[in-house]
């Protein structure tokens, strides 16, 4: 069967291309839906360099711009999927949705409304065992946002790591540790689908200190 | 030994409908096994069954319904998810009209039962099948009027048409412990 990815560059995107690849399913696109500013169903702030993932994993990208609202944000999904049945003949995505009902809603009715398959593989999966999963197939992820207490501005450019995990499992209590819910966000630099790696060459740390929250901005990076 | 009959036709599918269904059931230390719908006719069940859901566009279960006649005289407690409960409403005579019902949904218990305690509680939905029950089946939960619960009379079958592993996971707790 041949499927899309709904993709954001970060951690569970990616995992999830690589579960449906292991099962030995045929990834034709990727997906990646860039608002025009920040919305609360998808990833932001380094969308752009989805482009760069999909050379290093050798797989063509649709990027598709958005509206953000929420009904303008699912309208922007079907037409971005649309995009892809039309141009790439998917029968399916797959998403790296992990226990959000309303994310999982809003792919599911579009999904349904396109009649395409809608697989989530990470669905309801223990987040420690997501981060432990990553790191034992030698995914390189660097986090590239944090927007909830308490982690700080000190997270930002971090790799995820068994320190980082460790650390994760101590704040399980004050937040969500797979960071579905955007207390942190993240981008992976290497994984096994990759050809190629990523090399970040230049990054800057943007912190606000009153909404507590912040960014690790990739402003130059290539294969290397 | 609880029995996990998947009715995944895509393998895709089981890491999002039946693993969640094995974890549930490990968490309580209890051993299982997991076996298709094209094969339930040639295994014998001695103990509890839990028939999975699966995605919203996977229907081939529905070609596999003679499979599952064993259910009619079966003695031990079965639970049926989604896809899962409309192969019981079926196997004992109910039909299914085409009716969506996707994402979270208020669902209100009339009946008391011994594995759902709450009155009222919210609940995901996955299903484009409404359940029409026959005689054989008594409704003990709606949302709205879609039958989110029913029970064969007088057997502890249980059909969900939601998927209790998402937000309800103690149901299938109180199920296994049976």
């Amino acid at each position: 069967m041949k499927l899309g990815i709904l993709f954001s560059g970060g951690k569970d995107s990616n995992l999830a291309m690589y579960i449906a690849k292991k099962y030995g399913y045929e990834i034709e696109v990727l997906i990646t839906l860039i608002p025009k500013s920040e919305g609360f169903l998808f990833h932001y702030p380094n969308i752009k360099w989805t482009t760069l993932q999909a050379k290093a994993i050798e797989i063509p990208i649709i990027q598709h711009e958005i509206e953000i609202g929420e009904n303008k944000e699912v309208e922007g999904l079907k037409e971005a999927l649309e995009i892809a049945k039309k141009e790439f003949n998917i029968e399916g995505i797959v998403t790296g949705a992990i226990r959000s009902t309303y994310q999982a809603t809003r792919f599911q009715k579009v999904c349904d409304l396109l009649d395409l398959w809608c697989f989530n593989p990470l669905w309801l999966k223990d987040e420690i065992e997501i981060l432990k999963y990553i790191l034992k197939e030698n995914f390189e992820v660097v986090i590239t946002g944090v927007s909830a207490y308490p982690l700080n501005e000190s997270y930002l450019g971090k790799k995820i790591d068994q320190n980082f995990l460790e650390e994760i499992v101590k704040l399980r209590k004050y937040l969500n540790i797979a960071g579905e819910g955007g207390e942190f966000e993240t981008f992976v630099i290497n994984s096994p689908l990759f050809k190629r790696k990523i090399k970040i060459k230049k990054a800057k740390k943007i912190w606000n200190p009153d909404e507590y929250r912040g960014y690790y901005l990739i402003e130059e990076a290539e294969l290397w | 030994m609880v029995t996990i009959i998947s009715t995944c036709k895509e393998k895709l599918s089981i890491e999002e409908f039946v693993r969640p269904i094995i974890k549930i059931i490990e968490n309580k230390g209890l051993k299982y096994r997991v076996i298709g719908y094209k094969n339930t006719n040639k295994f014998n069940f001695e103990d509890k069954v839990i028939i999975t859901g699966t995605a919203l566009k996977d229907f081939d279960y529905l070609n596999h319904i003679d499979k599952f006649k064993w259910i009619i005289n079966y003695n031990k407690p079965i639970l049926g998810i989604c896809s899962g409960a409309q192969i019981i409403a079926l196997v004992f005579g109910s039909k299914l009209l085409p009716d969506s019902k996707i994402g979270v949904f208020n669902v209100k218990v009339f009946v008391e039962d011994p594995i759902i305690k709450n009155e009222e509680f919210r609940a995901y939905f996955l299903t484009k099948r409404k359940i029409i029950p026959s005689k054989s089946l008594q409704v003990i939960a709606y949302s709205n009027d879609f039958p989110a619960i029913f029970k064969v009379i007088g057997r502890n079958i249980y059909g969900f048409t939601f998927h209790p592993e998402v937000l309800n996971q103690e149901i299938i707790e109180r199920f296994v412990s049976l």
